[in-house]
C-alpha cells in the first residue's frame, strides 16, 4: 500500500503542474455529475415517472452512479483506456520489470484524479438527495456495504478489457462500448420491459445503482436476485482475472 | 550468471495481400502464420562480463531481450539468470536485474526525477541509508548532482538516460540490460555513459548485457559479441576473434615525398592521387611483400587498419 500511496502521490505531483487545466477539468467532471439529476428533475415535472420510484429516490441513484463509476474511475477504470496503448506502443514490458505484480503496478499507473471529482459530484447529489428523502443514518453503512459489489464488478470489467487489448492489441470503440453498457446502470430495474428486466437482472449493472440506491433509501431488497447478480459478478470476477493471466502469457511484444 | 539453452520463441501473426479488397477478405477468411523470432539459441554470460548482444533488425535481439527479462514467456528452452527463471520467479528475478531502454522512459516527464527514485526506493524496499548513499554515489558517477530536481521534461536527452541509468541502477543489481541506451546521444554524452559502465563494471563486477547497433558502444564497452540474425545465433565471440573471422580487407593510406611505386598500383589495385596512394588489400596477402613494396619509395606517413566493426557487422548481416 506504501508503493500505491507513492505512485499515487507521483500523479497528483504530475498533474499539479498544470493547475488551469486541472481546475477546468475538475470543474467539468463534476458538472456533468449533475445532468443526470436535472434530467430526472425535468422528466418528471412533466408528469412521467418510472413505477415505484420518486423524483429524489431516482436521483439518488444517479447520485449512487456518480459515486460508484466515481471510484472506479479514480482507481481503474482507466485500464480499459491505456493497456491499448501501452501494449501497441510495447510499454507493457516496463511493468514487468518491477517486482511488483504487474496488474497492481498498471493500476497504479492508470489511476485518474480528475475522476475524484465525479466522485464529488456523485456525493453532492446523494447529499441533496438524503436531505429531500430523510435517510436515516443507519443506511448510509449500508449503502456502503452495497457499493462494493459494484465496485467488483467494474473491476472486473476493467481487467476483462485490459486483457483484450493485450490479445488483440487494438479493440477499437471498447471504451466507448463499455461506457454506453454502463449507462442502463443509471436506471433502475423497474424503468425497464419485461424482457429486458430480466437481463438487466442477471447482469451484474445492477449492483451499480439499483441495489446501493435500495439500501440508501431504506427500501426493501430483492435477497435472491442480488445473491444471482452476485453470483454473476463473482463469475465474471473470476474469468477477468484469468483473462489476465492468460493474456500475459500470450503476450509476444512483438513491436521490435 | 546468464545461462540459456535452446531458446525459441513462435508467434502467430496474420498475413494477406495489399489491397482494399485483400483486407476485407483477411475479416472472413484470416491467414496466419507462425514466425520463430528466436530459433533454438544457447549462450553463457559469466558474473561480471560485459557482452554485445547484435543483429540487424528483426534477428530477433529484442524479443530474447524480453525473455531474459521475464517481459514475454519462451515458446520453449531454459534461461537461468543467477538462479532465477525470468518468467517462474519473475518477483524475486527482477529484484536482481536492472533494464535500460533506450527508447522508453521509466521516468515521469513532469516532475523531478528524485521523484520517480523515491518512487523505486518504495517498489524495491530500500532503506533510507542505502538509498541515499547509492543516490549519492550514482549522481556522482553520472554527474548529474543538479539536475536530479529539475522536471524530466526540461533536461536534455543525456541528462534525462543518465538519470534512467540511475533508476536502473539504484537497488543494486548484479545484471543490466541494456537496450540501445545511448541512441541519439551526441558524441559527449555517448563517452560519458560508456566510461561510468566501465567502470561501474570495474568496481562492481556488474554484468552488462548491451543491445545496439552502436559499434563504438560495442567496441568501448564489450569484451565479447554475440550476433543474431534471423533468430539464429551466427557468432559468439571476441571482438578480436570476430575480427579473424570476417576481416576480408585492411585498409591503406599512404603519403610519398616524391613518386609512388607502380606496383602498389598495378599489382595491388590501389589508388593514387598526387602523392597519396589509398585503399584496400586483401587481408590474407603476404604482408611482407606488400610492406617491400611501400618502402620501395620515401613514405611521409602510412596508416593501416582493418575494417571497422560497423563495416564487419554490415557484411555479417549482407552474407
Amino acid at each position: 500500500m506504501t508503493t500505491w500511496w507513492q505512485y499515487i502521490k507521483i500523479r497528483c505531483m504530475e498533474r499539479l503542474q498544470y493547475p488551469k487545466d486541472l481546475t477546468f477539468f475538475t470543474i467539468a467532471f463534476f458538472l456533468v455529475q449533475l445532468t443526470g439529476p436535472v434530467f430526472v428533475l425535468a422528466l418528471y415535472n412533466t408528469g412521467a415517472s418510472i413505477p415505484g420510484w420518486t423524483q429524489w429516490e431516482l436521483i439518488s441513484l444517479q447520485g449512487m452512479f456518480s459515486i460508484t463509476t466515481g471510484i472506479a474511475g479514480t482507481l481503474y477504470w482507466g485500464l480499459v483506456h491505456q493497456a491499448s496503448s501501452l501494449v501497441r506502443d510495447g510499454r507493457l514490458e516496463l511493468f514487468r520489470i518491477r517486482p511488483v505484480n504487474t496488474l497492481w503496478l498498471l493500476t497504479m499507473h492508470v489511476f485518474n484524479e480528475e475522476e475524484i471529482a465525479s466522485l464529488l459530484g456523485g456525493i453532492t447529489v446523494l447529499g441533496v438527495a438524503a436531505t429531500q428523502l430523510n435517510v436515516a443514518s443507519q443506511h448510509l453503512l449500508l449503502t456502503a456495504a452495497y457499493i462494493i459489489p459494484g465496485l467488483l464488478f467494474l473491476l472486473a470489467v476493467a481487467v476483462l478489457a485490459a486483457s483484450l487489448h493485450v490479445y488483440f492489441i487494438k479493440v477499437p470503440m471498447l471504451a466507448a462500448i463499455l461506457t454506453d453498457i454502463l449507462d442502463f446502470s443509471k436506471f433502475p430495474r423497474e424503468a425497464f420491459s419485461l424482457v429486458n428486466k430480466t437481463i438487466i437482472s442477471l447482469s451484474p449493472l445492477l449492483l451499480i445503482t439499483h441495489y446501493p440506491a435500495k439500501a440508501f433509501i431504506g427500501a426493501p431488497i430483492d435477497t435472491n436476485g442480488f445473491l444471482i447478480t452476485l453470483t454473476v459478478c463473482l463469475a465474471l470476477t473470476t474469468t477477468a482475472f484469468t483473462a489476465w493471466h492468460h493474456a500475459l502469457e500470450s503476450y509476444d511484444g512483438a513491436h521490435g | 550468471m546468464i545461462r540459456v539453452d535452446d531458446l525459441r520463441k513462435e508467434y502467430t501473426t496474420n498475413t494477406r495481400d495489399d489491397g482494399f479488397l485483400a483486407a476485407i477478405k483477411s475479416v472472413f477468411n484470416r491467414e496466419t502464420k507462425t514466425v520463430r523470432a528466436v530459433n533454438d539459441i544457447s549462450f553463457t554470460v559469466e558474473t561480471g562480463e560485459m557482452v554485445g548482444f547484435l543483429g540487424p533488425n528483426g534477428a530477433g535481439k529484442s524479443t530474447t531481450v524480453k525473455m531474459l527479462t521475464g517481459g514475454i514467456k519462451s515458446t520453449s528452452g531454459h534461461i537461468e539468470v543467477n538462479g532465477h527463471h525470468p518468467w517462474d520467479d519473475r518477483k524475486d528475478y527482477v529484484q536482481d536485474i536492472g533494464v535500460v531502454f533506450g527508447q522508453k522512459t521509466q521516468l515521469f516527464q513532469d516532475i523531478p526525477a528524485v521523484d520517480a527514485f523515491r518512487l523505486i526506493q518504495d517498489i524495491y524496499q530500500i532503506p533510507e541509508d542505502d538509498f541515499q548513499r547509492r543516490l549519492t554515489e550514482l549522481t556522482d558517477l553520472f554527474n548529474v548532482d543538479e539536475v536530479t530536481q529539475s522536471p524530466v521534461r526540461k533536461l536534455s536527452l543525456g541528462q534525462r538516460m543518465k538519470c534512467e541509468f540511475i533508476a536502473s541502477l539504484l537497488h543494486g543489481p548484479s545484471v543490466l540490460y541494456l537496450d540501445e541506451p545511448t541512441i541519439g546521444l551526441d558524441a559527449n554524452a555517448k563517452q560519458s555513459v560508456r566510461t561510468v559502465l566501465k567502470r561501474l563494471n570495474q568496481e562492481t563486477n556488474i554484468t552488462l548485457f548491451l543491445t545496439t547497433h552502436d559499434m563504438d558502444d560495442v567496441e568501448a564497452l564489450c569484451e565479447r559479441v554475440i550476433v543474431l540474425d534471423d533468430g539464429n545465433k551466427i557468432y559468439d565471440g571476441t571482438i578480436q576473434g570476430l575480427r579473424d573471422k570476417y576481416v576480408r580487407v585492411k585498409h591503406v593510406t599512404i603519403d610519398y615525398q616524391d613518386t609512388i611505386p607502380d606496383e602498389l598500383i598495378e599489382t595491388y589495385g590501389l589508388h593514387a592521387q598526387n602523392n597519396r596512394v589509398q585503399g584496400q588489400i586483401r587481408a590474407e596477402a603476404d604482408m611482407q611483400a606488400f610492406f617491400n613494396t611501400v618502402f620501395q619509395e620515401p613514405v611521409l606517413d602510412l596508416t593501416f587498419h582493418d575494417d571497422d566493426l560497423e563495416h564487419i557487422i554490415q557484411r555479417i548481416y549482407n552474407e
